[in-house]
């Protein structure tokens, strides 16, 4: 598939990153070793891995160089593809971060969501890079000052809290890799929205603070604070402040045409729904897949299925409130679930220079997994997307290394006649024929199971 | 004191208006510190932030003791 493995990183003056197999290799500069080496050897970063909070790191400390290796995550997702939880998460993992290294005599020289990964639901910061020893008395500015501050109110509470107040999707910070500046949202806000709580501070005393600083001329070097211990007193408040206004951006989900999707099930009596876990169930109890793919997973119920079975799912949801409710299932049952918030038919790019510094989500997801569920979904990318059969059963083949379960919806299905909208010409003679047509040469049928209500749930092998 | 601070370095762009923001922040914060401590000051006689303390004397210390043996 296109736009694959991204290429070595270059932002960060003291090391690159490439991916390099099952590994990715931090190559250290050398001007940054003394430094690296010295976090890297802390037992603060050594508590931090073994807490599962950072990136695990093995050192390969050779004459050429040094280099920092870490395990892979399976299927890394950016901030493009998170709901509000996993902002949140990974909001409040970089500020408790910072405020640990802080007590440790660290500090975190950046902060923004492009150095977390989610494995699971759990926020894990990749970035080994970012710590820094804490300076108590710089040259260049006061020793009360977090330079990532401003980095992270423009890549994580402003998104945040424009989702909230104008419900800009945060899908959007796929093309805002640094962030919103509060000038440029002051503007998009009403005048009752300037004077909230909320926006009051980062956005309209932040702009008319910025336009100031705009017009008056640079002066000298600022004078120290007499004690060091004010102000690391001050940089606490400053993060503790911070998480205070994160959770205040939060935004307040209510329930969307598909949140509920699971609980209402209208096409599904409840002996039907029982029937259909069952099957789902037996399936996975006798494959004992150990990656499971869910397409259109919804709130997750058919995850949390495969992830009590032992399988590590990659739950994919396009609509929002129905992912971050996925998510949230997933953090209060603490199963191996990982959430992506997407559209398969409108996949996530490639980007960033050169389209090479974050990779596609096809491409991500590619043979990554033994099982595919694609349950309750084919006629939603038929009829809504417009996809031939025979594309969606090309990309089930990419996705799945050995099995995909399918459940295929007639075309007599209430849904099936609410969505086709008079396109009768169209879809109206589609069945179970074409679909085991466009299975030709991609998939054989080990198991078919009709349901009460008219579905059929197939268990497909992948050819070879 | 807010302009001057956009001679700020750092390898990720701090901006303008959120450090001065940011200053803001820590000025309201430093009045409370020094009200707090002036008011525990009144009921007792032990330093208040004492580890803090610590940590930031042993971090100067090493940090001389780095510009020695540089020297």
């Amino acid at each position: 598939m296109t736009n694959g493995t991204p290429t070595a990183t270059f932002r960060d003056p003291a090391g690159s990153l490439s991916l390099e197999g099952d590994f990715a290799v931090r190559t250290i500069h050398p001007e940054a070793r003394d430094q690296v080496m010295e976090f890297v050897t802390s037992p603060f970063c050594n508590q931090l891995q073994q807490r599962g909070d950072m990136i695990a790191i093995t050192i390969n400390d050779t004459p050429a160089g040094l280099q920092l290796v870490h395990p892979r995550v399976p299927v890394p997702t950016y901030p493009w593809e998170w709901t509000p939880s996993q902002w949140l998460a990974a909001a409040q993992l970089t500020l408790s971060l910072c405020a640990e290294a802080l007590d440790e005599g660290w500090v975190l020289k950046d902060a923004t969501p492009l150095n977390i990964l989610f494995v699971g639901s759990r926020p894990v910061l990749v970035d080994v890079l970012s710590f820094e020893r804490w300076d108590p008395a710089p040259k260049k500015y006061p020793s009360h000052i977090w330079l990532a501050y401003g980095q992270y109110v423009r890549t994580f509470l402003l998104p945040l809290l424009m989702n909230r107040l104008l419900s800009w999707p945060l899908e959007l910070s796929l093309f805002k890799r640094d962030g919103y500046e509060p000038v440029e949202l002051y503007k998009a806000l009403s005048w009752r929205q300037r004077l909230s709580s909320e926006a009051f501070w980062p956005v309209t005393l932040a702009a008319r603070l910025d336009r100031k600083s705009e017009q008056k001329p640079a002066g000298k070097t600022p004078p120290q604070h007499k004690s060091p211990e004010l102000a690391l007193h001050l940089l606490k408040r400053t993060l503790a402040n911070l998480r205070r206004q994160t959770l205040r951006a939060m935004p307040e989900y209510a329930g969307s045409e598909w949140s509920n999707y699971t609980a209402t099930l209208t096409h599904y009596t409840a002996q039907e729904s029982a029937q259909k876990l069952d099957w789902v169930r037996h399936v996975l109890e006798e494959l004992k897949p150990a990656r499971v793919l869910d397409i259109g997973a919804n709130t997750g119920v058919f995850s949390a299925l495969a992830a009590e079975q032992g399988a590590q799912v990659v739950a994919l949801e396009r609509d929002a409130a129905a992912a971050e409710s996925l998510y949230r299932m997933t953090c209060n049952s603490k199963l191996s679930i990982q959430t992506i918030h997407a559209d398969l038919a409108r996949p996530t790019p490639a980007a960033g220079w050169e389209n090479h510094e974050t990779s596609s989500l096809l491409h991500r997801l590619e043979a990554k997994s033994d099982l595919v569920l694609m349950l309750a979904v084919i006629h939603h990318l038929i009829l809504m997307e417009q996809i031939p059969i025979s594309a969606i059963l090309e990309l089930a083949y990419k996705l799945t290394s050995q099995t995909l379960v399918l459940e295929w919806v007639p075309v007599s299905d209430p849904m099936y006649q609410s969505l086709m909208r008079g396109r009768d010409a169209l879809y109206g003679s589609l069945g179970e024929a074409d679909l085991l047509t466009a299975c030709a040469g991609r998939f054989r049928t080990l198991r078919r199971q009709p349901l009460e209500n008219g579905r059929i749930l197939f268990l497909f092998a992948k050819e070879s | 004191m807010l302009a001057t601070e956009r001679r700020a370095m750092a390898y990720v762009d701090p901006g303008s208006g959120l450090l001065a923001l940011q200053s803001i922040g820590s000025m309201l914060a430093a009045a409370a510190f020094f009200m707090r401590r002036r008011i525990m000051g009144l009921f007792s006689k032990k330093k208040p932030f004492a580890s803090t303390e610590r940590l930031v004397d042993s971090r100067l210390a090493g940090r001389k003791e780095d510009s020695r043996n540089a020297a």
